[in-house]
């Protein structure tokens, strides 16, 4: 498995310099983001380089040869699904490290650091990306998955200003209500492991949908 | 002894094109040339053979074990060659080496090396930079360094030059040497298979037309050149096709020896090459 998931990193290493170069990017700009900042550059330096891996299993006509060797379809597609957490955990060491680094050097900008609540909603972000995504490849390739590519990005971040504005409108409702009583009575760290429970949930049954999909391709 | 591949019953429909009934057998020790035109159904057969596509119906069976639900056991003892690079082209070959060699258990490495060197493959090199030759030297150089008894080849040698098609034929017919090896190849250049086939099995419009030793077809089949006054509907019907112009006609008997007796000195016969066959079989009957 783990020989996979650098396959993943070896094929697309090209693309990590820019990746990176995002973050940093991030950093200085969108000032006005406040601590969403993390999230949307993460968010992007992943998708961005989960996007290029996939492309580059589809012009390689990867899935050919791996099927061909003696691995368990299991550990092609969890592979995939663990280069996604590899590359979250790499974007957001580079972003501490890059915001240490302009910290010390004293420029004047606002930085945001890493918070546990910027953390979480980066981590739920890219978890929701690709667990929608994912599948999707997995059924039907990179090339066909172009559109819902574009969707997914974008809609991910109009569509969290449009959620934001819905929650507005249903702000007296009693669900609300229950869950903002809930969550009020709860400390950052349960919320926080609530949510990571959630999110774990949300991932394993994208895995099976992808596992499903895949044993079911013919190439 | 159990055959190293046997296939039975083997089914497969697309949309205008399927795979009937096809039954194939290869013991080890030998080779086994899988022939027949582009499009009659070599590679969909394959595919089945290494999983890629879902079998309609039918058995497939390698070292005696079954081919999906012994995936893995059965993959780790297989050599494979395929007709295109389908290795990641951005890694040197030396990185694509780091991928595959865990995935096998008996990886053998100094074999590899060897093979690195005999073929002078760059380990530095990026899979792209290397020419057809040296992707399909690179293939072979992973099938052959992982102890595989069974080597599954898609014709290996399309677009080679002869040079490197003679090569691999040579490496072929050493790995050969070990009698617990078989190789099964595909191919539509024939004339690969004059030097290194044991076994023929010819394929058209997806079915099985002939599966026998290369020696017998080349033996017994013969090529009937002769005056078209000697064709009646009989003798037509004890040729596999025949091939008519305003001088004469070239017919493929099955009984080189029988054709003798029939026709005496009235005509001539030779052996013919596995093109020969291969063309008689698929294009059947013309008139020219």
């Amino acid at each position: 498995m783990y020989n996979l998931v650098i396959k993943d990193i070896l094929v697309i290493k090209k693309q990590f310099v820019f990746a990176f170069a995002y973050i940093l990017l991030i950093i200085f700009a969108f000032q006005n983001m406040g601590e969403a900042k993390f999230a949307a550059g993460i968010v992007a330096f992943t998708y961005m380089l989960v996007m290029t891996s996939c492309a580059y299993e589809d012009k390689n006509k990867a899935d050919v040869m791996l099927n061909c060797l003696p691995l368990k379809k299991s550990t092609v597609v969890l592979a995939k699904y663990i280069s996604v957490f590899l590359y979250f955990v790499l974007g957001t060491a580079a972003y501490l490290i890059f915001q240490y680094i302009i910290g010390s050097m004293g420029f004047s900008i606002e930085i945001y650091p890493l918070t546990l609540q910027s953390f979480v909603g980066g981590l739920v972000a890219v978890s929701l990306l690709s667990g929608i995504y994912l599948p999707v490849f997995f059924k039907v390739g990179y090339m066909k998955t172009k559109i819902l590519n574009f969707i997914l990005f974008f809609g991910f971040f109009f569509g969290i200003s449009f959620l934001i504005d819905i929650l507005k409108d249903y702000q007296g409702s009693a669900l609300l209500k229950n869950i903002t009583e809930f969550l009020q009575n709860k400390s950052d760290a349960v919320i926080a492991a609530v949510i990571l429970a959630l999110v774990f949930i949300f991932l394993s049954i994208s895995y099976y949908i992808s596992l499903k999909f895949y044993k079911n391709r013919e190439f | 002894m159990t055959p190293v591949l046997e296939i039975k019953g083997l089914r497969k429909e697309f949309k205008g094109f399927g795979l009937k009934n096809i039954n194939i057998s290869l013991n080890s020790g030998y080779i086994m040339g899988f022939i027949g035109p582009n499009g009659a159904g070599k590679s969909t057969t394959i595919k089945l053979i290494m999983n890629l596509l879902k079998k309609d119906e039918g058995e497939i069976r390698i070292f005696g074990m079954d081919n999906i639900k012994d995936e893995q056991e059965v993959k780790n003892r297989i050599g494979f060659v395929l007709d295109e690079n389908y290795f990641y082209e951005e890694l040197t070959v030396e990185e694509m080496k780091w991928v595959l060699a865990p995935v096998y258990k008996a990886w053998d490495e100094k074999t590899f090396k060897k093979y690195l060197k005999d073929f002078q493959l760059p380990p530095k090199k990026k899979i792209k930079e290397l020419s057809k030759g040296m992707k399909m030297k690179f293939s072979l150089a992973i099938a052959l360094s992982h102890n595989a008894d069974l080597f599954i080849m898609d014709e290996p040698t399309s677009g080679l030059d002869p040079l490197v098609r003679s090569e691999l034929l040579d490496i072929l017919s050493e790995v050969i040497q070990d009698e617990n090896k078989a190789v099964f190849f595909s191919t539509h250049i024939t004339s690969d298979l004059d030097k290194i086939a044991d076994y023929i099995t010819m394929i058209n419009q997806g079915e099985i037309i002939l599966s026998m030793p290369k020696d017998d077809i080349l033996n017994n089949y013969g090529l009937v050149k002769g005056g078209k006054e000697l064709l009646d509907r009989d003798i037509r019907k004890s040729f596999v096709a025949i091939k008519e112009n305003q001088f004469g006609f070239e017919g493929l008997a099955k009984d080189r020896k029988q054709a003798k007796k029939m026709f005496g000195d009235k005509v001539v016969i030779e052996k013919p090459t596995l093109e020969d066959v291969m063309l008689y079989y698929v294009r059947g009957n013309q008139n020219v």
